[in-house]
């Protein structure tokens, strides 16, 4: 059975959650309808109304580290990290430390109870590993002689992190191990970065029980994606707009309209009804999700505008979304989607899909897109200030301005296929308004790093977040045997017949 | 059905036609995706052929074992038996994006004491052509073969080894070239286009490469690595070197240089490509003998004189091995084992390039468990007894994979893509099955077209017209009461007002309809009194004054009609499986004129596993959970009543247990009389109950 049945993110068991059983009293019943002894006056929808906690849609797998220490027995003398290093101040040092960012990052680490400090040790770990393989191994090396032991341990099969830190490893110590698929290692005294590879095994099982829900066409199917595990569900679009159409402005809505406005820099277009809608239109997500036991949707919603079956895009609801740490990505793009699922499960950070843009003059990427989350900097963190706008190419609705904070490092990333990753990096320049600009709302431009020419960025739909993380979308990559593309560096050259 | 190819005399697997009653049995899928199915030598049916396992020598015998297993994934499982060496071939779906595969293992195992061969023949269509890995039906990849073992294939004297897409006038070439350069094969996903040539052991030759890029019209978007055997490689970028739609060749001296008398040639992608599918337009090879003019090869001059000239995804290419069933010598010691996994394009889908994809035998298991599981885990939890467990699952997984979509709307069909088969009264032993198990949201669907409107065309065989009466296509006169006993027990297992307000309306004139009625068999007026019953029940709940009205003609049509009526026994294995179902489940729980019923039907089989459970059983009470487990001269039977609404008696029925009947029983730790049906009740008052069967 999947995570998605045992984490109870799907209702599982007897559909219960909106259904509520008829009392035995029909007089009870006739005092709740509307009149008309011959019509079934039942209160419209009412199930609609029940409160959905965002929160609960974002997958909490249990991951499971195992971690050891591996070392020579001491007392040292010579040999690196050093006979005057403190060996056991240092073991419980780390330990400590490791065990404060797995329980940040929400991964159970089961530690050794001792040192790693033998063969018979070794193949004990070895065994055990194999028997009952753990999510990912975490060796932590406290002597330069035991990389041997890391080496074959790494060589299991299992996810494996190499914590080295300084004084336990030359260049060439790491040099072939370090650029192994399945294997990260950390040669380093940055803690952050340890706390970065526990969050890389548990975005990889977020990945695996992440149900996608894809909102397009008219048919319903389930498949799982290759490599990350993911289950993506397509259902026919309209199941989104007819919910939407049955959706009440519940106390939920007009709160969340509230909020949204209230906390807005501006308001240019959208009417306070325009806002009641998009609040509307997030109700309606979190009840598609819930209905369909998902934790992320995309949804053709350029379809639907065009279309004209919804006064508003749910530019606002995704928004919203990726403030909550679920994705809700654009245009049933289902690569879109899960490269918005990667920013938030590898970094906890809300991404930004957009469309790229060429700024020929000034030789730099404008990206450009309806929605953005505002919590930029990190979930549950503050927001960067936003502008409610209309729908830019319909002019309809609520859509978001995301003000991106000039000199932000940047990062691009774009799933290319299942199994290939496209990442870039750069720095945001300033934001563009519309006017003076065509094209949507959230406008940015980005001096990109190691590219000559803007025009040659790389991909569409890409998404963008904060931070230089390029080395550690590698890391992930690398860990998974994803294949890792950047834009080219040089602009191509014509050459002569 | 094309004919297979090469199946030998001495008995190898024989293919059944496909059958509808006998396909149904071996149905493998996932829901609402076009099933496969095996027929009863374990061949694979697929939208596009029929792929059959079979040992060739020792001569294979027919089936000697087929099972169905449906928990956690439908597979068909067939076994085989030819002096001591035994074929177990089992067939599944795995649900991998985009659109599935088939995934196909022989497992040959050698039960006797000595060493011995085997050969095991993969019969196809004829008109698949096989490269080394990658069985195409022209551009589409259907097959793909393990790694290893290798087949024994023939090879002819030149051509592709496969996996690459031929795509006839695809290139638009400009100027003066040789018609070669029109059509390319494609390497999608950065397969790289091989070729081998037989040539003299280590012998030279001069082979040409044509290439005309009319996609991309910019450098730097699909350059291509070239190797030519013996020769230093090439990278080219037709755009940079020549332009969008501009042909051009490139030259290369080269040798057999592992001296295995073959040259091959290799298109690759280039590592910084954007665009990593490869394209080769054509390819010459030359006598070292013979002056060549890359001037000429390019003008089409020079391709009379050439030792092989491939008009490379066009009429004048072949692929390397020669068509027909391809064969595996496999050798195993006494007790040894080999498994061979083969990849199966299933309706709408093709094998992912086994050279590159990530899929693993466990992992595609895993992925096909992970979407049943969860399938399966929304419905109500029920331990029971292995094979009951396969019966009630195998029923369940039946209707998802049968069942007919458009647009949201959802028809529970009697057999998958025959709309013309479906009849109301199957359906509603379908959707009752999924409501009974917990399956509410299923049946929800399914239901959609009866009250909803309007019903898409591809479905529009089961609507409602405007005067309230169902369509059937099969033109039963049962239909109408059965659709409305379909709508009616949903409402009321369900509850859920929302649904049901929207529903009623379709329901009252589906009412109105059947109330009219006055002539008909009497199955159709028992039908028809039965629908009446249930939709007066649904209007009683809502208030309506209509219930005394429709309940009262209900009785007028048949005194006798009972509400809980499944009708009589459908032909179609789907729905027969689905009234076998919701007999499992009421032998569990039942409701009967306002009880709860609990081991009506239970036999003596069941409780062999010592424990049975139901979590969660949808009633109108709301939901029922049920344990029971065995004691020596006891059965503990625990219930919880999940609902608000109180039914007006528990009753417990007292089965046998291991030929013995019951001698009294314990209700809540007190002493009950036993009815003269060997049942006792309780009336409800918490939502906790207990009774403990007695035996001697």
């Amino acid at each position: 059975m999947s995570e998605q049945a045992r984490t109870g993110t799907s209702r599982g068991g007897c559909a219960m959650s909106r259904r509520r059983f008829l009392s035995t009293a029909s007089s009870a019943l006739l005092g709740a309808f509307a009149l008309g002894a011959d019509r079934p006056a039942v209160a419209a929808d009412e199930g609609l109304a029940e409160y959905l906690d965002l929160a609960g849609f974002r997958p909490r797998p249990t991951v499971t580290v195992r971690e050891a220490v591996l070392r020579f027995p001491p007392p040292y003398w010579l040999g690196w990290p050093g006979t005057a290093y403190d060996l056991e101040g240092h073991r419980r040092q780390y330990a400590e430390a490791f065990a404060q960012a797995a329980r940040r990052v929400g991964v159970e680490l089961r530690a050794e109870p001792g040192p790693l400090e033998s063969e018979q040790a070794v193949n004990r770990l070895a065994q055990e590993l194999r028997a009952a393989p753990p999510d990912a191994v975490l060796l932590s090396l406290q002597h330069m002689g035991a990389w041997g032991w890391a080496d074959r341990l790494a060589r299991l099969g299992v996810s494996t992190i190499i914590f080295a830190p300084i004084g336990t490893a030359f260049t060439g110590h790491v040099l072939e191990i370090s650029r192994r698929p399945g294997v990260h290692v950390v040669s380093s005294l940055e803690m952050a970065a340890v706390e970065q590879t526990l969050r890389m095994v548990r975005a990889k099982r977020q990945f695996e029980a992440t149900r996608l829900l894809v909102v397009a066409g008219d048919q319903r199917r389930e498949t799982v994606v290759e490599r990350l595990g993911t289950k993506v569900r397509y259902i026919p679009r309209r199941r989104l707009h007819e919910l939407f159409a049955r959706m009440p402005e519940t106390e939920e809505a007009l709160s969340v309209a509230r909020e949204m406005r209230g906390s807005a820099r501006r308001i240019v277009e959208p009417t306070w009804q325009d806002t009641v809608n998009a609040a509307r239109s997030y109700l309606t997500a979190k009840r598609l999700l819930h209905e369909e036991g998902a934790n992320a949707l995309t949804t053709d919603c350029l379809g639907m505008v065009t279309a004209k079956l919804v006064p508003t895009p749910p530019c606002m609801a995704a928004s919203i979304f990726q403030d909550g740490g679920v994705t809700y990505g654009c245009e049933a793009d289902v690569f879109g989607a899960l490269s918005l699922m990667l920013s938030s499960y590898l970094f906890d950070k809300p991404g930004f899909m957009n469309d790229p843009v060429p700024e020929t003059v000034k030789n730099l990427l404008i990206t450009s897109h309806c929605t953005c989350g505002t919590r930029l900097n990190g979930l549950g963190g503050k927001r960067e200030p936003y502008i409610l706008r209309s729908h830019s190419e319909s002019n309809l609705g609520v859509s978001m301005q995301v003000l991106w904070r000039e000199g932000q490092r940047v990062t691009l990333v774009r799933f290319l296929g299942p199994g290939d990753v496209l990442v870039d990096t750069g720095t945001v320049v300033g934001n563009v308004d519309t006017p003076p600009a065509g094209g949507c709302r959230t406008d940015f431009e980005i001096r990109m790093d190691n590219v000559e020419d803007a025009r040659d960025v790389l991909g569409f739909h890409q998404v963008v977040f904060y931070g230089d993380h390029r080395r550690d979308v590698e890391a992930f990559c690398q860990m998974y045997g994803l294949g890792v593309a950047h834009s080219p560096e040089r602009a191509p050259r014509r050459e002569d017949a | 059905m094309k004919p297979l190819t090469c199946l030998s005399v001495l008995g190898l697997l024989v293919l059944a036609r496909a059958s509808g009653a006998s396909s149904l049995d071996l149905l493998l899928g996932v829901p609402d995706m076009q099933p496969s199915w095996a027929d009863a030598d374990g061949a694979l049916h697929e939208d596009w052929g029929v792929v059959a396992l079979g040992l060739e020598d020792p001569a294979g015998a027919p089936a000697v074992s087929r099972r169905y297993e449906v928990s956690p994934v439908p597979t068909a499982v067939t076994e085989t038996a030819a002096g001591a060496v035994t074929l177990t071939t089992s067939a599944y779906r795995a649900p991998v994006w985009p659109a599935g595969v088939d995934v196909l293992t022989a497992r040959l195992r050698n039960r006797g004491a000595v060493e011995t061969s085997a050969r095991l023949q993969v019969a196809l269509p004829e008109r698949v052509g096989l490269g080394d890995r990658v069985g195409s039906l022209g551009a589409r990849p259907v097959l793909a073969l393990p790694a290893e073992p290798r087949p024994v294939r023939r090879e002819l004297d030149w051509g592709c080894t496969g996996g690459v897409v031929p795509m006839p006038g695809w290139a638009r070439p400009e100027g003066e070239c040789d018609p070669a350069f029109r059509n390319i094969r494609a390497g999608m996903g950065g397969v790289p286009i091989i070729y081998r040539f037989a040539v003299p052991v280590g012998a030279e030759r001069t082979v040409f490469l044509g290439l005309c890029e009319s996609h991309w019209d910019a450098p730097g978007r699909r350059p291509v690595m070239l190797y030519a055997e013996g020769a230093p490689k090439a990278e080219i970028d037709p755009i940079a070197a020549w332009g969008q739609h501009k042909p051009g060749c490139l030259r290369f001296d080269a040798r057999d240089a592992d001296g295995d008398g073959r040259l091959q040639i290799v298109v690759a992608p280039h590592p910084q490509a954007e665009d990593k599918n490869t394209i080769l337009n054509a390819l010459w090879v030359f006598s070292p003998d013979v002056y060549v003019d890359t001037r000429d090869v390019l003008a089409g001059r020079a391709s009379a004189a050439a030792e092989y000239y491939v008009d490379v995804g066009g009429e004048k290419d072949q692929l390397l091995y020669g068509s027909g069933p391809v064969t595996y010598e496999i050798t195993l010691a006494p007790g040894a084992e080999q498994e061979l996994c083969f990849l199966v394009a299933c309706a709408g889908g093709s094998v992912p390039n086994p050279e590159a994809t990530p899929w693993t035998p466990v992992s595609l298991r895993r992925a096909a468990e992970d979407v049943w599981g969860d399938w399966f885990a929304r419905g109500a939890r029920v331990a029971l007894p292995p094979a009951l467990m396969a019966r009630w699952n195998g029923a369940l997984a039946r209707i998802m994979m049968t069942r007919a979509q458009a647009d949201d709307f959802y028809a529970a069909l009697p057999e998958y893509g025959l709309p013309d088969r479906f009849s109301h009264a199957a359906a509603a032993r379908m959707i009752l099955a999924l409501d009974l198990t917990g399956h509410g949201d299923e049946a929800e669907r399914m239901l959609r077209g009866y009250w909803d409107t309007p019903v898409p065309g591809p479905l529009a065989f089961l609507g409602q017209d405007a005067d309230g009466r169902w369509r059937d296509p099969v033109e039963d006169p049962c239909a109408q009461g059965c659709a409305l006993q379909a709508l009616a027990h949903h409402a009321l297992l369900s509850g859920d007002r929302d649904w049901i307000g929207r529903a009623w309306p379709a329901m009252e004139r589906g009412a109105r309809w059947l109330e009219e009625t006055r002539d008909g068999a009497l199955e159709a007026r028992r039908a028809a009194a039965v629908g009446l019953l249930g939709a007066a029940r649904v209007a009683a709940l809502l208030g309506l004054a209509d219930a005394t009205r429709i309940e009262e003609r209900a009785r007028e049509l048949d005194p006798r009609a009972d509400w809980e009526s499944t009708g009589a026994e459908d032909e179609a294995p789907v729905a027969r499986a689905a009234a076998e179902l919701v007999a499992m489940r009421r032998a569990l729980v039942a409701e009967r004129e306002g009880a709860v019923e609990l081991l009506a039907g239970l036999a003596g089989d069941w409780l062999e596993a010592g424990a049975l459970s139901a979590e969660g059983l949808p009633t109108e009470f709301g939901p029922v959970s049920l344990t029971v487990r065995r004691a020596p001269k006891a059965l503990r039977v625990t219930v919880r009543l999940g609902g608000e609404r109180r039914p007006e008696a528990l009753v417990c029925h007292l089965p046998e247990m291991d030929g013995r009947k019951a001698v009294g029983a314990r209700a809540d730790g007190r002493e009950v009389e036993t009815g003269a049906g060997g049942e006792v009740g309780i009336t409800p008052v918490g939502g906790l109950h207990r009774v403990d069967v007695l035996y001697p």
